[in-house]
């Protein structure tokens, strides 16, 4: 019986197609039909989380940028066209977006939610407060283990309902917080027949929904992105929210709203503003000028944006590109409306770091590419996970979860880079490996082991927990004011505590990950404040102090020979001259024909090479070993010749600022002995890169800024 | 459930406990000849590009200064003066800009309250006369 009813006679098909029942799987569609923008995404075993899922926007990354897996998601990382330049350019005088659908919204449905969510979310470390529908940050913390068992920030958007709070997540913290609540609530999965609707748990009064891939969420920064969304949007109907938009978007977001104040819209389709030269003419509304401190609180929200079968009858309306394009034509000014009214949420990230503040958009997915489209039409800059990892660091900032040393999500990346890193390391020839402990004395150059440093600074046992960063921001404010000298004295620390902290090179040098923050000498503090540019440099610790005598008269004596004039050529004869053995002038050239001797030879070469090979590789082995041993017996924080406080997690010269700037985490027990290191009214450290021997002055500040995301 | 105050009676609050985020202020311009001089402006490094932008660029340009940085905003249309010599003249003008200031209240989060602050701010406009 044949599989396929083309087997059979034109006039037998109809007849036969309705008996054909096959088990092979089907053929895989043409090359043609797999490569059409409609069957682009969600087919043929593309988007799968094993290999990325892709989001709303991957068709038009991929061809203009590199994209890597990240998170169970293909994520765009830089630009092919672009450097960084552009984008720090526009983030700085017009307007750059990112694609941030890759956060997961978690939907909490219940009497009272917002307050069912207390137990995971840390209020000391919040700093942030919202009114009415305002979207805030939190830190969240498996429930009764503070200050340990951090998952990561989110992003709490409560309804004046008090029934519903969506919280954004990411997605390498999502894992951790979902097993927290399911065992908090004792939640439980539901079977749902929707094979493409949200994931569900419930017990008897919650219910928790995971929409991870119906909502886009793009970001918006620079001064000039409200403007942007207005010149790229058409409104529906009129409503103040609207007005206001218009207001506020005319003049500058930043001095007129308040962070995470939100904003309801609803659109048209996107594509209807793709024209470039149709300049879309707005309602005229007098611009805000920040007099109407609180204008939430006159104007409640009153939006279909979180109504789910609403979002979905604007789906099911959407005109496809073919009908779209089919229509475009015929109209004079083209298509300026469509069955599709599309809500879209407005979020305010007013946070007061530079390259970071704009605004958040969400919108439901089928419509996200069109309005980046729409967006990037209006000349909006595109940048990747790299440009937004720069964009943290240049805002001193720490950028969950690369940044993030105690969460799950932290650490499985922390593991992930020392693998890399590891791989790379060991794919090097010997004689061009870093010489890490030999001749730097770095003990840790790809891991941070804070647990260990802290055991070190603070005696902890390490059943107590081990390291845990300190995110109360009242302490931090305390203990930045005790290290300013503002008040009495530093108060007694929590065993076992890191304090996030800024680095500002004030010198010379490039901070990097892995570098360690150290303790000056009293003499280092003499020559910083004298300013005196001594180079201070790491002595390898292997020479014993009668060895190191002993070389440096070599050192003194070793003259460097001297050079000879430039453009002179000497005339004598014996300069250039070199000896050459007498040997090699009459060598019996006729042995090197007979075969035999010319295998011997070669042999014997073999043979010599591969006992230099063996011995070479005992010594190596020796060595490692006394390697090995000898940072097993060396304590973490004595390690090199300045003591260890802390690590940076991140470095990189700043192209704002014009100096070396990182973030970093220290031991607060060395707050005590770096209190007092001053130079122009500022806290001195050194800081010294894992790959380098020279120690670098710079300031230390405490990072008093709340994680974000 | 949140408070929301849009004007406190003294305008002292308790640092300790509460911590004060400043909106920044409106820019009447962002035109490139609009020069906007801070604490932390370099005034030497300063007058040199206002320099290329009133030879290359513009026949006037417009500086401003608020609160700590007026004097400094004046030593910086001062010092442009007397590079050029006479071939530029220029009118001040003083004003007050009003500030948004978020305080936070670290202790109890429901309470946030909104208030405005005057500043002091001087505008120089310094234009060619030939």
């Amino acid at each position: 019986m044949a599989h396929d009813v083309r087997r059979f006679p034109r006039t037998m098909r109809d007849f036969a197609a309705s008996h054909l029942v096959s088990n092979h799987a089907k053929k895989c569609p043409s090359r043609f039909a797999r490569r059409k923008s409609a069957n682009s995404r969600n087919k043929f075993g593309r988007s799968t989380a094993a290999k990325g899922i892709w989001l709303s926007t991957h068709v038009w990354h991929a061809k203009r940028f590199r994209m890597c897996r990240k998170w169970g998601f293909k994520i765009a990382d830089r630009s092919y066209q672009r450097g960084f330049r552009s984008v720090l350019r526009d983030s700085n005088k017009n307007c750059v977006i990112r694609d941030r659908s890759y956060y997961t919204c978690v939907t909490i449905q219940c009497p009272d939610a917002y307050s069912k969510l207390s137990p995971f979310s840390q209020k000391s470390c919040r700093g942030q407060s919202s009114r009415g529908e305002e979207e805030e940050c939190h830190q969240l913390y498996t429930p009764g283990k503070y200050p340990y068992g951090y998952i990561g920030p989110a992003r709490f958007q409560k309804l004046t309902t008090e029934n519903e709070v969506h919280v954004w997540i990411h997605p390498s913290s999502k894992p951790q917080f979902l097993k927290a609540l399911i065992k908090y609530y004792e939640l439980k999965q539901t079977e749902n027949s929707e094979e493409l609707g949200p994931v569900e748990f419930k017990n008897s009064e919650m219910t928790v929904s995971i929409d991870s891939e119906n909502l886009s969420r793009f970001h918006l920064s620079g001064p000039k992105c409200l403007q942007k969304i207005r010149d790229s949007i058409r409104f529906v109907g009129d409503s103040p929210e609207h007005d206001r938009f218009l207001s506020v978007a005319a003049g500058s977001v930043f001095s007129s709203m308040r962070d995470g104040e939100v904003l309801y819209l609803l659109i048209e389709d996107p594509r209807t503003t793709w024209d470039r030269k149709l300049g879309l003419k707005h309602k005229k509304v007098p611009i805000d000028n920040g007099e109407d401190l609180d204008w939430r609180a006159n104007n409640p929200p009153q939006s279909q944006f979180w109504n789910r079968e609403f979002r979905e009858e604007a789906i099911q309306k959407r005109m496809t590109d073919a009908q779209y394009q089919k229509l475009n034509p015929d109209r004079i000014h083209g298509v300026v409306s469509t069955e599709a009214k599309i809500p879209i949420l407005l979020i305010i990230r007013n946070e007061g770091l530079k390259a970071l503040d704009g605004v958040d958009i969400l919108i439901p997915e089928p419509f996200a590419k069109d309005f980046w489209v729409s967006l990037q039409r209006r000349a909006a800059r595109a940048s990747g996970l790299r440009d937004e990892y720069a964009a943290h660091l240049e805002s001193k900032t720490l950028y969950f979860p690369l940044d993030d040393v105690e969460s799950e999500a932290g650490r499985a990346s922390e593991a992930a880079t020392k693998t890399e890193l590891l791989d790379k390391y060991n794919g090097k020839p010997h004689n061009r490996r870093c010489k890490y402990w030999s001749a730097l004395s770095v003990k840790y150059p790809f891991e941070y082991k804070w647990d260990e440093l802290v055991k070190d600074w603070d005696s902890v046992e390490e059943e107590s927990g081990g390291a845990f960063v300190c995110r109360d921001l009242q302490k931090l404010r305390r203990i930045e004011s005790g290290l300013k000298g503002k008040s009495e004295s530093l108060e007694e620390m929590d065993p076992g505590m890191l304090l996030p902290v800024r680095i500002q090179f004030f010198g010379r040098g490039r901070p990097k990950k892995f570098g360690m923050i150290c303790i000056p000498t009293n003499e280092d503090l003499i020559s910083i404040r004298m300013n005196r540019n001594k180079e201070i440099i790491q002595t390898p610790p292997l020479l014993s102090k009668d060895e190191e005598e002993e070389e440096e008269p070599m050192d003194v004596l070793e003259e460097t020979p001297p050079k000879g004039l430039q453009g002179f050529v000497s005339l004598e004869a014996a300069a250039n001259e070199k000896p050459i053995n007498l040997k090699w002038l009459f060598e019996e050239s006729t042995k090197m024909d007979d075969r035999t001797t010319k295998r011997k030879r070669v042999n014997r070469k073999k043979k010599e090479s591969k006992k230099r090979r063996k011995l070479e590789f005992e010594s190596r082995k020796t060595e490692m070993e006394t390697e090995e041993t000898q940072k097993l017996t060396t304590n973490y924080r004595f390690s090199a010749d300045r003591e260890i406080a802390g690590r940076l997690v991140a470095g990189e010269q700043s192209v704002l600022g014009g100096h070396g700037q990182a973030v970093g985490y220290i031991c607060a027990s060395a707050l005590r002995q770096i209190a007092s290191n001053y130079h122009k009214n500022k806290t001195v450290v050194m800081v010294r890169n894992s790959t380098s021997k020279y120690y670098h002055p710079a300031y230390l500040t405490i990072l008093k800024n709340a994680i974000q995301i | 459930m949140s408070k929301a105050t849009t004007s406190l009676t003294s305008k002292r609050f308790d640092e300790k406990n509460n911590e004060m985020r400043r909106r920044p202020p409106v820019k009447p311009n962002s035109a490139p000849n609009h020069i906007y001089i801070t604490r932390g402006t370099n005034v030497e490094s300063q007058v040199g590009s206002a320099e290329k932008l009133l030879n290359n660029s513009f026949d006037e340009i417009f500086i401003h200064g608020m609160g700590a940085s007026i004097s400094k905003a004046l030593v910086f249309a001062m010092e442009l003066e007397k590079k050029f010599g006479g071939s530029v003249k220029s009118d001040i003008q003083t004003s007050t800009v009003v500030c948004t200031d978020d305080i936070v209240s670290l202790l109890n989060l429901d309470e946030t309250e909104t208030r405005r602050r005057s500043v002091s701010a001087v505008h120089v406009h310094l234009y060619r006369t030939a």
